[in-house]
């Protein structure tokens, strides 16, 4: 995940490597998902999320579409 | 994403070891560092590294035991630098770098650089806001792929 400056510097990076537009989100939104999604890393007894614990995160911050659904690889 | 496991508690105790000594250091203990921790061989700890990066629960370079990545932390100087009060962490990409404050809890300033003009970036956390000036953080890969080549994501 990487960071630009606008709009403009963002296509720019994607035109020049001739790849397509993936998810672009603002500060905010990122910082949101930050909070939900690393909130308990440090929790000694943290043992990773299940694809529902997932899908949950993803659609209280609105992250809907075929972008952000788990399909069949494991991430 | 790592998925909920029967993960042995010791390997579970190693991996909040790994954690516990990135926020204090920033940087990953060797498997050396591991065993003296929890009185065990080097290979035993390689072993454990090697069943936590199977899980996704951190990142070894490739062909080796040493941690690159224990999310949202880099091992590697990266181009995301994360200063808190404590020290100043690397992170992964544009997420993490906004992750580790998330995760500490803390105030942080945030350097960064424009993936397309390598300009300097600079971001703030105070009081759980960020000031920011209206970047905007791309991600490339659909979620279900992420994990196909982690360096690229």
């Amino acid at each position: 995940m990487l960071i630009f400056r606008s709009e403009e510097h963002l296509q720019n990076w994607c035109d020049a490597r001739t790849l397509p537009r993936g998810a672009t989100l603002t500060v905010d939104q990122v910082w949101a998902l930050s909070q939900r999604w690393y909130a308990d890393r440090l929790d000694p007894d943290f043992s990773g999320r299940t694809p529902a614990e997932v899908a949950q995160i993803f659609a209280e911050l609105n992250l809907t579409g075929p972008f952000w659904q788990f399909e069949t690889s494991e991430k | 994403m790592s998925h909920p496991t029967n993960i042995e508690p010791r390997n579970l105790a190693v991996r909040h070891f790994v954690y516990a000594h990135f926020v204090q250091h920033a940087r990953p203990p060797s498997a050396a560092e591991t065993a003296r921790e929890f009185n065990m061989s080097a290979g035993q700890a390689e072993e454990i590294y090697q069943k936590l990066h199977r899980g996704h629960f951190l990142f070894l370079e490739p062909g080796s035991a040493h941690i690159r990545m224990a999310n949202p932390f880099s091992a590697r100087q990266s181009p995301f630098r994360v200063t808190t009060g404590r020290q100043t962490y690397a992170a992964n990409c544009a997420w993490d770098m906004l992750g580790i404050p998330a995760m500490l809890g803390v105030d942080a300033q945030i350097e960064a650089e424009c993936a397309d003009c390598g300009g300097k970036i600079t971001l703030a956390v105070k009081n759980g806001a960020v000031r920011h000036h209206n970047e905007l953080i791309h991600f490339a890969v659909p979620f279900a792929r992420w994990y196909d080549d982690l360096i690229f994501t």
